[in-house]
């Protein structure tokens, strides 16, 4: 009997599987189990296939993890596009009639489980998209999860719509007795119930969303554009409660210049988007820097070049985030690996930003952006905000004369003078410009004000935490990536473990400024290296080399869209020994 | 009470003699002077242009941004603080070229800002090439052989596109355009002035003597500005008459008044402790 399992549900475009798929991992949830969900869609409102995966785990679970434990195909090509990441003794439910399932297409260890969605729809005169809950029913019914679990969970999406929530009632139940009658042999996963302390489920841009709302956001304007888009939806249904002007643009270059001019003005203010968005924000992002404004922007990647694939992964943006705009200025590039480091990172993106003057990027990706996982608890707690230097009217009576740009400061940051305070008039220029903020192009002072900028980098490089190895002390693998793809190594490490194979992983938070220092130090005492990363060309792998001359033993490199799943790590790593 | 004079940095003005700049700056800076208005209390937005250069000549919260976008930014300050009075200033290129998709929406919006465009037919800071308002077969030197294009009428756009204050003014009217600014100022809601500007040194089609034989004050024509088809009109009119003042005024809520966020105070203003998500979070649960 197996209690860790992955269900699937595949279907068209269109038909609810995106929220069967949300209701099954809250009854996961609600029975003290992990999840991970993973959303496959295409770009498309109707047609296509979607689908939709549930990592079920009794421990913490950080990726989708294969191979399929239940599927469910609502269509023929649910069986075609998913039947070969099917396990062995795993079961498939289908839409009998429509859907065809040829047996010998399956090892004989396979169940499958016939399920006249259509018919039993029709028969309890449901809508067509309610063949999702009766599969919700069906699944539940073969992985021993009581009814009771399915009514309340019903009852909680539909809230009191009394109609709806009868007849999807009713429809999975319907599903679940169907099951229950015809199939009596025990499936082979099975639900174990564990205690619930009020964990939650989460995706990336939630935890940022929250992240951004605790750190005082007050700003944030934005162009829609997946995988960016639920951070616009999310932020303006709290825009009444939380008391933050939500503001969707023209464009992507207004989104960034509003937010630039809230930051002015000194809220705390934000922009996201994908990469095509961010490259109109490109010019922008210069001024911000030589102005030296705050600014706090998510870049959420997908495979591109231009419109790419929209709704899928990769993490082919980060030389992009790094080099953006014209000639050279200091930038932070943060890259959170999991719900709860979106969450606590972009509070610090924000701290950060008020306290150097600069862009902060926090970089992410589909995978991360919207995948749904279990986490524990955020810390709620209230913290000390840090706003940076910021004269008074007060703090300006004592000065002679107020210098925006004052170059006489170790660590490269000259207080700032918010629009408004009396005395402190001054001009935030995007030319070049001396310390009273006037435009000047003489070359001795081209070179202190570069400088000056640039000693942020000495300053922040003392400040920001190094990458910490995660995993065991002495290891043979040692695994170093950023992003999203810690999940997946954390649970090839977890296997690996098993096979008795001792690893460790360095995940680069901070890609920029770059803390060559600890990264060098890492791969001069690992045993082998492994890069992890989801681009062509090993993207993270240059960068490390740049910074610190080392080179890993081995790169592992997926840019078709998906995610890593831990097999594939495995397997090399397993090849590579 | 501040003086024109105190609007004025130590910074020397480094446009051309006789440059149109030299007349809307001084009628800027004696608008802000009689309307009471201290430095502090003005945040003025520029863009990227010969006029954008006079972000230096200002004093007062001066931001010298990048070509065509100083709108969004005198958005972003005036929904972040509404106490502050924000200008905009432009040059023809900068509004209507690089910038126009922000023109358009930015008077759908209506937020409370003024937007100054120095509208002197021409790229003047790049030497002289065709810009939107350049009029059809003007020579420029990236038209040489004439401009083919339609020129861009941005009193008719801002009007059609829900601007609440309209005008027009002449950089060689200063007195005209000083009252011109005032009451952009002081209308609620987004106002917008295209000023017609002289420009000596490259564009030697569009004169004073051209100029003086075609404007017209619409305060002369008994002009009824809050008539929209009338204002209309008088944006389209074909007796090649070019009309000064104000064509359209009406009174909207702002984009500021429709936001419940800023019914107590500005943004700014608000306290960011203690900000207690919590109970938020148990939808997720
Ligand atoms: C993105 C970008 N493109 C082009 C330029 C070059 N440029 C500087 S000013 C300008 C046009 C200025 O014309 P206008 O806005 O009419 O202002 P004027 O100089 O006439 O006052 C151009 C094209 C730039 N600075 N940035």
């Amino acid at each position: 009997m197996k209690h860790n399992f992955n269900w699937k549900i595949g279907g068209p475009a269109g038909y609810g599987i995106k929220s069967v798929g949300a209701m099954f991992s809250r009854v996961m949830l609600r029975h003290g189990l992990f999840v991970f969900n993973y959303d496959e869609y295409p770009s498309l409102i109707r047609g296509g296939h979607n689908a939709f995966d549930v990592t079920v785990s009794t421990e913490p679970v950080y990726t989708t993890r294969r191979p399929v434990s239940l599927l469910v195909a609502l269509d023929q090509e649910s069986i075609s596009e998913h039947q070969h990441e099917l396990a062995d003794d795993g079961g498939v439910i289908f839409n009998d009639g429509p859907v065809k399932v040829d047996k010998n297409l399956f090892p004989e260890s396979v169940k499958l489980y016939p399920v006249p969605f259509d018919k039993i729809v029709e028969e309890h005169k449901g809508e067509k998209v309610m063949r999702n809950v009766v599969s919700l029913g069906a699944s539940f019914a073969l992985l021993g999860v009581p009814f009771e679990s399915v009514q309340a969970i019903i009852e909680y999406k539909f809230k009191k719509k009394e109609k709806v929530v009868a007849s999807n009632v009713t429809l999975a139940k319907a599903g679940y007795d169907f099951i229950k009658e015809n199939f009596k042999e025990e499936f082979g996963y099975q639900l174990k119930k564990l205690d619930n302390p009020g964990r939650m489920i989460l995706s990336g841009n939630e935890g940022i969303v929250w992240g951004a709302i605790k750190a005082g956001l007050k700003f944030y304007s934005a162009y829609p554009m997946t995988p960016s888009t639920s951070i616009l939806h999310n932020l303006a249904l709290q825009a009444h409660k939380y008391n933050i002007v939500v503001k969707h643009t023209e464009d992507e270059i207004s989104a960034i210049n509003t937010a630039v001019g809230a930051g002015y003005a000194g809220v705390r203010a934000m922009t996201a988007s994908a990469g095509g968005g961010f490259a109109l924000m490109a010019e922008t992002l210069g001024m911000a820097a030589i102005m030296e404004m705050p600014l706090v922007i998510a870049e959420l990647t997908r495979p591109g070049p231009s419109t790419g694939m929209p709704t899928w992964t990769g993490q082919g943006d980060l030389r992009f985030v790094l080099h953006a705009s014209q000639d050279e200025f200091p930038r932070f590039v943060i890259a959170p690996g999991d719900v709860e480091q979106c969450f606590e990172l972009t509070q610090t993106a924000f701290d950060i930003a008020e306290k150097y003057q600069t862009p902060v990027i926090i970089l992410s990706d589909k995978q991360l952006a919207e995948s749904y996982q279990t986490i524990e608890k955020f810390d709620t707690r209230p913290r000390k905000l840090q706003r940076g230097k910021v004269l008074t009217e007060e703090e300006l009576s004592k000065i002679d004369e107020y210098k925006r740009y004052n170059t006489d400061v170790s660590d490269g940051v000259s207080p700032r003078v918010l629009p408004g305070t009396k005395k402190g008039e001054h001009l935030v220029n995007s030319d070049e410009h001396n310390e009273l903020g006037f435009s000047e192009e003489r070359s001795d002072e081209r070179v202190r004000m570069m400088d000056k900028r640039f000693r942020k980098v000495a300053t922040a490089l003392e400040e920001i935490p190094d990458p910490e190895l995660e995993g065991d002390k002495k290891a043979d693998i040692t695994f170093v990536s950023f992003g999203s793809t810690r999940g997946a190594i954390l649970e090839a490490m977890k296997d690996l473990k098993q096979d008795g194979i001792k690893s460790n992983f360095l995940q680069i938070i901070y890609l920029s400024p770059f803390p060559d220092k600890k990264v060098g130090e890492v791969f001069k005492k690992a045993k082998k290296v492994v890069v992890v990363e989801c681009n062509k060309t090993g993207q993270l792998a240059g960068l490390i080399r740049e910074h610190t001359g080392q080179v890993p033993d081995y790169k592992i490199l997926k840019y078709d869209g998906r995610p890593f799943f831990p097999d594939e790590i495995v397997d090399t790593i397993k090849d590579i020994l | 009470m501040a003086e024109q004079k105190d609007f004025t940095t130590s910074y020397k003005p480094t446009w051309c003699p006789g440059c149109g700049n030299f007349g809307i700056m001084p009628a800027t800076k004696k608008a802000y002077a009689e309307l009471g208005l201290e430095p502090h209390q003005i945040a003025m937005v520029f863009g990227i242009g010969c006029s954008s250069n006079g972000s230096n000549f200002y004093n007062l919260y001066a931001f010298h941004g990048i070509h065509g976008r100083p709108l969004p930014v005198a958005a972003g300050i005036k929904l972040a603080n509404h106490e502050l009075t924000v200008i905009a200033d432009s040059g023809d290129g900068d509004a209507y070229g690089e910038g126009v998709s922000h023109f358009v929406h930015t008077t759908r919006t209506n937020v409370d800002i003024t937007y100054l465009v120095h509208d002197n037919n021409l790229y003047s800071l790049t030497t002289g090439q065709t810009s939107p308002t350049s009029s059809t077969g003007m020579k420029t030197k990236s038209a040489p052989f004439g401009n083919l294009d339609m020129p861009f009428n941005p009193i008719a756009a801002a009007i059609l596109n829900g601007a609440t204050f309209v005008a027009q003014g002449f950089s060689s009217d200063i007195p005209h355009l000083t009252e011109l600014i005032k009451k952009a100022i002081k209308h609620r809601g987004f106002s917008f002035i295209n000023i017609l500007q002289l420009c000596p040194t490259f564009n030697k089609l569009n004169e004073f003597p051209w100029y003086k034989e075609r404007v017209i004050k619409l305060d002369d024509e008994a002009h009824d500005d809050s008539d929209f088809h009338k204002a209309i009109s008088q944006a389209t009119r074909t007796d090649g008459k070019i009309p000064l003042g104000v064509f359209y005024q009406i009174d909207k809520p702002t984009y500021g008044d429709r936001l419940e966020q800023l019914k107590d105070k500005p943004l700014v203003k608000q306290s960011l402790d203690n900000i207690d998500i919590s109970k938020s979070l148990d939808v997720y649960k």
